[in-house]
């Protein structure tokens, strides 16, 4: 068994367990999705004004600017993921209408356009772990990513899958066993101390109800997507969205 | 760092300082502690096959220590001992029968085998002997603190400055994996902004030597005394100021503070209580207090963040909002004792468990070596072995150490700064002439 930890990226802790017979396997991995994050997280670090997304983010309205490769798939899968949710979805805080990028370069054409990738890079991040895992043979692990993006593959060495609760953030209360065997769990939602910062892209209204969503599915980055997205649709956009998202059925819990 | 004999000291160090550039908040460690960039596992492979030939001066306890430590560093042979003090001469030769000895070093500098010179003599030797061995052609480490007093401190820094010789103080956190990866982290805005820094250093001991003859006292007691000391500022704070200054980036401009014999009135003149504050330009402040009469709060440097707190020495830290969980070592202890249980770990970031508590994690994982600051002579595994390791790679490839005569000078003048606000009972700021280009403040 082997414990990877990383204290801070993303704003969040990074845990894995990874179980493999061959530890240089295991700890090339492991250098490898280290390396990974931090490179993801020194780009995309809204708050740090050397960053590549602040750069874009603060240049001027119709100026070109350079677009790592990177950079350019995460928009890519976030375009994409805007038009499965009917625009509920936005990693742009403005439409990806008012935005041109491809072939390593982009410009934002309205000052309301904002880059934030906080809701899709660690379900990205998972996704391409859960590759990489699989690549090199390795089938059974556990990756915690800041607790609200969990991934299991195969089982518990002493169990069948991998059981996760959901805990009510308001009381404590037991909501939901969740067991997961090559599947991923998001979670979103409200807590006592941080509401509200879910907002509605078309409608701009903000979720403040005692909501939380969960949502498992086999690919991570479908389940980050749809736990944010469940919590502003309304039951019509639901039924949109389902049409894109196959059996992946997402769990309201309102507290 | 878990490593055998035979691959030396330092190696999982060296590793983790080559894979820093790529960690978060690792580049800016590098760039403000630039001294370990030397320190990869590289380097060691260029030196393979070469042995720096070193001599210590001042076989005490801290001498026999860092001669244990030498035995283990495969590019150091040991050629000469020198000490004035026979007892302390004879164990040192027990340790390398081959090596010669003498009782004046001065004479020792004169020989032309000897490439580099360990001192760990007390703090009143540091200068001359230091400013000699640099004159003899000699690359240099020196115990810390820097010197006794802040003329002898820049008389050093300005000889440097003309040599082209290696210099190093033993100022081993500096060289501590857990310092090093606390750094990161701290960079990486893992505890937010620093707004504070509290260190302190108790003991319950009287600090004395066992002394055979009432005419050896002050030789072998120097530390009680003013004409061979600085107390406990130099002797503890020493270490723990340089780690403020690295978590800070910048140099206190003032210091207030007070000093006492409250308990050990057995004829020493040096204070057994003191309490200084240092204060940055930016308003943070450094909470310095040390005691030797009660032991209950030990050794810490911790530092206040606006989004957690670290505690150096145990090598933890603690979130004012803790958003993990306890699931995935509530995994492992399941997997240990082959149990199979639902963990508490899915959840948007709040957890009632852990409300209103704090929930130690450590800094680095696997084994740590904690310093819980008892020991007058030092303990195993805290970068002490580490810096000697790099200087001896110093004496075979000539390089010097980037910055860390800077930082020696600079938290010994806060040592002295707060020694002389103790004395003043006033508060004091840093004399102009003795301030020099490295300090930002
Ligand atoms: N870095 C650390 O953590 C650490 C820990 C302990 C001590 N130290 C430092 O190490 C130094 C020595 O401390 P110690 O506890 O070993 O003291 P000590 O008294 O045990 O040893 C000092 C030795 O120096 C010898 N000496 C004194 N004057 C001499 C001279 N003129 N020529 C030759 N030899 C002379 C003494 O005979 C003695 O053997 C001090 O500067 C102390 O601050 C550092």
């Amino acid at each position: 068994m082997f414990h990877g930890s990383i204290p801070h990226a993303m704003g969040s802790r990074f845990d894995a367990l990874l179980f493999a017979p061959r530890r240089e396997v295991v700890e090339g991995l492991w250098g490898e999705i280290t390396a990974l994050i931090e490179e993801l997280d020194s780009r995309l670090n809204r708050f740090s004004p050397t960053s590549e997304v602040s750069h874009i983010n603060h240049a001027e309205v119709g100026q070109i600017q350079p677009l790592s490769e990177e950079v350019e798939r995460l928009l890519q899968l976030g375009e994409a993921y805007y038009r499965q949710t009917e625009g509920l979805f936005d990693i742009t805080l403005g439409g990806f209408d008012a935005l041109t990028f491809g072939e390593g370069a982009i410009c934002r054409h309205r000052t309301e356009v904002m880059l934030d990738f906080g809701g899709i890079a660690k379900g990205y991040v998972l996704r391409e772990v859960k590759q990489r895992l699989q690549a090199v043979g390795i089938g059974q692990a556990f990756v915690d990513f800041g607790g609200s993006s969990i991934l299991g593959l195969g089982s518990h060495p002493y169990g069948e899958g991998w059981q996760v609760e959901l805990t009510s953030p308001y009381d404590g209360r037991l909501l939901e066993r969740f067991t997961l065997r090559d599947e991923s769990l998001s979670t979103s939602g409200n807590t006592p101390t941080y509401h509200g910062h879910i907002c509605h892209p078309k409608r701009g209204e903000r979720c403040e109800d005692r909501r939380v969503v969960a949502v498992k599915s086999p690919d991570p980055l479908d389940a980050e997507v749809l736990s944010t997205a469940w919590m502003i649709a309304s039951e019509q956009e639901q039924q949109q969205m389902r049409k894109h998202f196959g059996s992946v059925e997402p769990v309201i819990y309102n507290l | 760092m878990k490593e055998t004999k035979q691959e030396g000291v330092d190696i999982s160090l060296r590793k983790f300082i080559k894979e820093l550039g790529y960690l978060a908040g690792g580049a800016a460690v590098l760039a403000t502690s630039p001294w370990l960039t030397a320190c990869t596992p590289e380097k060691l492979k260029e030196i393979s096959g070469n042995r720096a030939r070193v001599a210590l001066i001042g076989t005490g306890s801290r001498g026999q220590y860092h001669l244990h430590n030498l035995k283990l560093i495969p590019h150091a042979e040991v050629v000469a001992l020198c000490d004035n003090y026979e007892p302390h001469l004879k164990e040192a030769l027990a340790l390398f029968p081959n090596a010669r000895t003498y009782t004046d070093y001065r004479k020792m500098l004169e020989e032309k085998d000897i490439d580099g010179v360990i001192i760990s003599t007390p703090l009143n030797w540091h200068a001359p002997m230091t400013l000699d061995a640099l004159a003899a052609g000699k690359h240099v480490f020196c115990e810390k603190a820097m010197a006794h007093s802040m003329e002898e401190c820049k008389a050093i820094y300005d000889a440097y400055q003309h040599s082209d010789r290696a210099l190093y103080f033993c100022m081993q956190r500096m060289y501590d994996e857990k310092y090093i990866r606390a750094m990161q982290l701290i960079r990486s805005g893992l505890i937010g902004e620093v707004t504070g820094m509290r260190c302190h250093w108790f003991r319950n001991a009287d600090w004395r030597r066992p002394c055979p003859s009432p005419e050896l006292e002050r030789h072998i007691n120097w530390r009680l005394y003013k004409e061979s000391s600085g107390g406990l500022m130099t002797e503890l704070a020493s270490h723990q100021l340089e780690v403020c200054n690295w978590v800070a980036d910048k140099m206190p401009e003032s210091a207030i503070g007070m000093g006492d014999i409250v308990y050990w009135k057995d004829g020493r003149e040096v204070y057994d209580s003191v309490n200084v504050i240092y204060r940055y330009s930016n308003g943070v402040k450094i909470n310095y207090e040390s005691l030797i009469s009660n032991k209950y709060n030990g050794m810490e440097d911790q530092i206040l963040g606006t989004k957690g707190t670290m505690e150096l020495a145990k090598g933890l830290y603690y979130l004012e909002e803790d958003h993990s969980t306890s699931g995935i070592k509530q995994l492992i202890n399941q997997v240990q004792e082959k149990a199979f249980a639902a963990i508490p770990a899915a959840g948007p970031s709040w957890r009632p468990e852990t409300q209103g508590k704090y929930r130690p994690h450590a800094i680095i994982s696997g084994e740590v070596h904690v310093n819980h600051g008892q020991s007058t002579v030092g303990v195993d595994k805290d970068g002490s072995d580490v810096i000697l390791s790099a200087f001896c790679q110093s004496c075979i490839t000539g390089e010097k150490a980037k910055n860390v005569v800077e930082e020696a000078y600079c938290s010994t003048l806060l040592c002295l700064l707060g020694n002389k606000a103790m004395e003043a009972r006033e508060l004091v700021y840093l004399p102009d002439e003795y301030k020099i280009p490295y300090m930002k403040f």
